[in-house]
């Protein structure tokens, strides 16, 4: 597994670079927005860019139709997947880690590195990039590219028809049920901070990430190149 | 221990429009094997089958005795493959590909690649992306040689490639089979590539195999009639395995070029026939009993 890791890394090791630095630079201009923007607001859009890592490892591979190359090697194809989830666990804790120390050292920063460095502002980035990744993966790894635009589309379509509903149908109802979404969220991060609460979404998330493991090897092993 | 390197038996996959079509053949240790038929005949999708890219729908491949889906692993270990357009990385350099590639494979000979980009005038700085097509398949050959293969596979390998080193890559392979009992499966199109290689040749078309037969029995025992329809097509058409009609007389491929002499008698040209003849032929008319 080691090497399929280490493929990966050389691989995609000049756009990692070119990522990792374009994203150090939003993370800068979020951390050092004047209006202030709170620390759960940054550590969610940690959340979201560490999320686009691995998904670009995937990509790529389908951008220059690679996944041949990385299954004709002597490697199974669960092998691959379960280095892509590690590899992806990884980039999502370092990656996490790396912007709230980026955002602690920039001078500019509005954030303290008090408020960053605190489990359930670590387990807020890393539950959103847990849920991106086990809701993306499992996509291009079947269609690539197309999978995230899929993906993407589909969330833009579900926007637009919550939002019409609740417009057209000028529904209570509707716009209870969206609400109620947004408040379940919100409820939810409010009761970080307890051991307890930090621990069960911990539990959660990794049960998450183990089902959108099972569904990518699943997908994966039946992929025809 | 088998002394086949390849077989292949009972083959079935299907796509939209074309089926590939109880495919079977095999390849004893130290042959080559000439693959070849028109384009979209499937010699890509039985590659891609031996491979594991795609699951066939019925049938069995075994790579060295090895059962390419059980034992997929092992069996890629010892396959050395070269695919038409190979997936590379085209913004890495040939030399992080060949970092990224070679701890895959136990048996790699890291002296052996050196020497063999070397000799192939691989510039292992630049990346894949400025390389031309022969260069990549020769990078991809350079590759698929360093680790020890017993069994190369390779797909179209000489297509873009110059004249001179097309020659040079056949010598290549004929010289590795005589020094170290290798075997090599390739696909092609181009019967000159037979002449010089193949031990065996399996034709192929529109997903069913119309021939697998040795060189020595093609070239001893095949034969091409030629002359006037009204005199050659009274040969027995059982001895036909294939003909063409053209404006001033007709072809006919026999698997028996001793018989259809002594059906014809002196009157009628019966020549030895070359690949090219057999896979025009047997391209050509639709009689493929065997």
């Amino acid at each position: 597994m080691l090497k399929v890791m280490m493929k990966d890394l050389i691989m995609n090791r000049n756009a990692l670079v070119a990522n990792l630095f374009i994203m150090a630079a939003v993370l800068v201009f979020i951390c050092s927005w004047e209006e202030g923007a709170p620390v759960g607001t940054y550590a969610f859009f940690s959340g979201i860019m560490m999320a686009f890592v691995p998904i670009m490892i995937v990509t790529r591979e389908d951008k220059f139709k690679a996944m041949a190359l990385g299954c004709s090697l002597p490697v199974t194809r669960e092998t691959i997947v379960r280095s892509r989830y590690l590899l992806s666990t990884g980039f999502a804790v370092m990656g996490i880690l790396l912007a709230f120390v980026l955002a602690a050292l920039v001078p500019s920063s509005r954030l303290s590195a008090t408020e960053l460095f605190r489990p359930e502002t670590f387990l807020r980035a890393l539950s959103v990039t847990t849920i991106l990744i086990a809701l993306l993966l499992p996509f291009t790894l079947r269609f690539g590219a197309l999978g995230l635009i899929l993906v993407m589309a589909a969330f833009q379509v579900l926007g637009i028809v919550a939002l019409t509903m609740v417009k057209l149908t000028r529904s209570s109802a509707d716009k209870a049920f969206v609400d109620s979404i947004v408040q379940a969220v919100g409820n939810l991060y409010t009761r970080l901070g307890s051991v307890g609460f930090d621990l069960l979404l911990a539990a959660l998330l990794a049960a998450v990430l183990l089902a959108s493991y099972g569904l990518s090897v699943w997908i994966f092993r039946r992929r025809e190149l | 221990m088998t002394d086949q390197a390849l077989q292949v038996s009972g083959l079935r996959k299907t796509f939209k429009g074309f089926t590939l079509n109880d495919v079977s053949f095999s390849l004893p240790k130290g042959y080559v094997m000439g693959l070849v038929g028109p384009n979209g005949a499937g010699k890509t999708t039985i590659i891609k089958l031996i491979m594991n890219l795609i699951a066939p729908e019925a049938g069995e491949i075994k790579i060295l005795g090895l059962d390419n889906r059980k034992q997929g692993v092992e069996a890629r270990a010892r396959i050395g493959f070269v695919y038409d357009v190979m997936p590379f990385y085209a913004d890495v350099s040939l030399r992080d590909t060949k970092r990224a590639i070679a701890p895959f494979y136990p048996k790699w000979n890291d002296a052996l690649f050196q020497e063999l980009a070397s000799s192939f005038d691989l510039p292992l700085e630049k990346k894949v992306k400025r390389l031309s097509q022969g260069m990549r398949t020769k990078f991809a050959l350079a590759l698929a040689l360093s680790h020890d293969a017993e069994l190369l596979v390779l797909d179209e390998p000489t297509t873009g490639l110059d004249p001179v080193f097309r020659r040079e890559l056949l010598h290549g392979l004929s010289g590795l089979l005589q020094d170290e009992g290798k075997s090599v499966l390739f696909s092609t199109h181009i019967t000159s590539d037979l002449e010089r290689v193949a031990d065996y040749v399996t034709f192929i078309r529109n997903g069913s195999i119309l021939l697998t037969e040795t060189r020595e029995v093609l070239r001893e025992v095949w034969g091409v009639v030629r002359g006037e329809e009204a005199s050659v097509a009274i040969l027995d058409s059982k001895l036909w395995r294939g003909f063409r009609r053209y404006p001033h007389g007709m072809d006919i491929l026999t698997s028996d070029a001793s018989a259809a002499r002594r059906a014809l008698g002196d009157g009628v040209v019966v020549e030895r026939a070359s690949f090219e003849d057999i896979v025009v032929l047997l391209d050509g008319g639709e009689v493929h009993h065997a």
